[in-house]
């Protein structure tokens, strides 16, 4: 029986930082089925390497802000890749330093992947952009359909291994 | 290569934790000059709870920090319902303890793992030493995440947690998950009791200096949610007497404030909570000390490490106390009417006094909101001891042996701006 699946999507109320917020309520909005579980967190730190801790693929959603792409594009990241960006959080303890961390550990999950929604700028309402909204909805659908296709077929969903990067 | 930039975001309104720089001035051997830089953006937040209502300063002020919202959050409610002529009652008051605990831990357990061991074990970063002590570092992210399972136990989730509320609580725990929560406290004893030798045993600095200490204390117990201000120079005083002895003035090279008791820099934090309140830790933590051989007070800064390791152990101990005969309330809040006029509050954050003051009036709206975090109220007395240590340590060493050194100085303080693992900036100018 293949494992459940957990998504975990990362943000804080602010305008399109919600991104990850957002594919889970998508989600959740769903009705998915129970070998799916999704969990919203909010800058979780290092508290994530013990959050993530699962023997079925693990994907974790976070916006990437960056100048160098349109806002509401969806991107597959390796954690070294994520290691580049300029990325700041609470104690020095983004998300890069956290899977760094995991991975001198060895607590890195055996099928990670990391998903990045572009956006350009937070905002200090709730308010999301349109395109940005639009991204989480789409990736929340197929998201969704990978995992029914991996579920169906017992094998794994095909979102994550495009050769988008920032790099 | 091109120069483009890519970060992931984390907005900068909600963060208090900046950026700090020191810069460094030495002239025929002599430190000349030397400015510590912070940029500390609560100031912000008494701004935005202008105009809102009383009810909603316990969720804004849970934003200011991502480490220790509960501490903003206890300090609030203790000025805003300091307002009222009721009281939360018993339950409440108990139960803010253990969540306050909860915060102490995952907040102690965060600093001396991840940001102060790599200094004394030799490494640039945790994730460095994480290859060579992972055990360590795994006991680190165990004691956190309790901390975070009794912060949510309350607060509904670990960070920016939302379920304190005027009055008590919005809800209150199920007795099953605190009984699970208590059988993890007490697996965690032995492992916080490690911990507490293994920071005994680092070879840390001897660096003995002169301060004055400053903390909450409480008859019944070691002050944490609450308590009357203490100082080691003999004066207590309530929350409304504050500002009677305690200013904050703008430094020109630094957008933070700057605090100061009667002139004086002074010390807020795990050592000087130690030093006015070690008499009330309870009998296993008082063998504790004789077994590493701290007495106290202690004036070696280097020693506020072993003072959290010691607060770990004592907030595991008080979280098991106070959950052993947990009763679900029939109601998690009382109801509060709050009187117009001045609210003054304050707590012990992990990383210090926090005091608050709010202005409410009869329509129940905050006209006026004042907070000193902990971080303010260290600066002056960072300053003076880095002043001190560097010229102690030897100006002649090279940069880096000095950054090194500056940087642990600093973090002895846990200040907000630690958070970066390399947050400084080192600005040396010699001038010949």
């Amino acid at each position: 029986m293949t494992a459940p699946e957990l998504i975990i999507g990362i943000g804080s109320p602010f305008g399109d930082d919600r991104a990850g917020w957002a594919v889970i309520e998508g989600l959740q909005a769903a009705s998915p089925p129970a070998t799916l579980k999704l969990l919203s967190l909010d800058r979780p730190g290092p508290e994530l390497i013990e959050l993530m801790q699962s023997k079925g693929r693990v994907t974790l959603i976070d916006a990437l802000l960056t100048e160098d792409y349109p806002p509401g594009q969806c991107m597959a990241l390796t954690p070294a890749q994520l290691a580049q960006a300029n990325s700041t959080s609470s104690h020095g303890f983004g998300l890069a330093q956290t899977l760094s961390l995991a991975h001198a550990l060895h607590q890195l999950p055996k099928d990670l992947q990391l998903l990045a929604i572009t956006i350009k700028q937070t905002s200090v309402d709730t308010v999301m952009s349109p395109e940005v909204a639009s991204a989480a909805e789409a990736l929340a659908q197929q998201l969704l359909k990978a995992h029914q296709t991996a579920m169906g077929s017992g094998g794994v969903g095909s979102l994550g291994s495009s050769s988008s990067s920032p790099s | 290569m091109t120069s483009r930039r890519i970060r992931i975001d984390v907005p900068a309104l909600t963060r208090v934790e900046g950026e700090g720089s020191l810069r460094l001035e030495v002239r025929d051997g002599q430190l000349h000059e030397l400015g510590l830089s912070i940029f500390e953006p609560p100031r912000f937040f008494e701004k935005f709870l202008e105009g809102r209502e009383a009810e909603e300063v316990v969720d804004i002020v849970a934003r200011i920090c991502g480490i220790c919202p509960v501490a903003y959050q206890m300090s609030a409610l203790n000025a805003l319902e300091s307002l009222s002529n009721d009281s939360p009652g018993h339950w409440v008051q108990q139960m803010r303890r253990v969540f306050y605990c909860g915060e102490w831990l995952q907040s102690h357990a965060l600093h001396i793992h991840l940001l102060a061991l790599p200094d004394f074990l030799g490494f640039d970063n945790a994730i460095a030493m994480a290859e060579r002590h992972p055990n360590e570092v795994k006991r680190g992210l165990q004691l956190q995440g309790l901390g975070n399972s009794l912060i949510r136990l309350f607060g509904g989730r670990s960070v920016h947690p939302v379920g304190a509320r005027l009055g008590g609580f919005h809800h209150a725990p199920e007795a099953e998950d605190v009984r699970a929560l208590i059988a993890s406290l007490q697996q965690a004893q032995s492992d916080a009791a490690d911990l507490t030798r293994f920071c005994a045993r680092l070879p840390l600095p001897e660096d003995p200096q002169t301060f004055i200490s400053v903390a909450l204390h409480h008859t019944d117990c070691y002050a944490i949610e609450r308590g009357t201000l203490r100082t080691s120079t003999g004066l207590e005083l309530t929350a409304d007497q504050f500002e009677q002895h305690f200013h904050e003035t703008h430094k020109p090279d630094s957008t933070a404030l700057w605090s100061d008791f009667n002139g004086e820099p002074y010390l807020t934090g795990p050592l000087a909570r130690l030093n006015l309140n070690y008499s009330q830790l309870p009998p296993f933590l008082q063998q504790r000390l004789n077994e590493i051989g701290l007495s106290l007070p202690c004036n070696n800064m280097f020693m506020s490490l072993i003072a959290r390791a010691l607060e770990i152990e004592l907030v595991i101990a008080e979280a098991i106390r106070l959950l052993q005969d947990y009763m679900h309330p029939a109601s998690p809040f009382t109801p509060l009417t709050l009187q117009a006029g001045s609210g003054y509050g304050m707590s012990e954050a992990p990383r210090g006094l926090l005091w608050h003051r709010y202005e409410l009036d009869d329509k129940g709206l905050i006209q006026a909101a004042r907070i000193v975090p902990p971080t303010s109220q260290n600066q002056a007395r960072i300053e003076a001891d880095l002043h001190r240590s560097l010229t102690a340590f030897g100006l002649d060493n090279d940069e880096d042996a000095l950054r090194l050194r500056a940087e642990q100085v600093i973090r002895n303080y846990d200040p907000c701006i630690s958070c970066a693992t390399h947050f400084l900036t080192l600005e040396k100018q010699e001038i010949e």
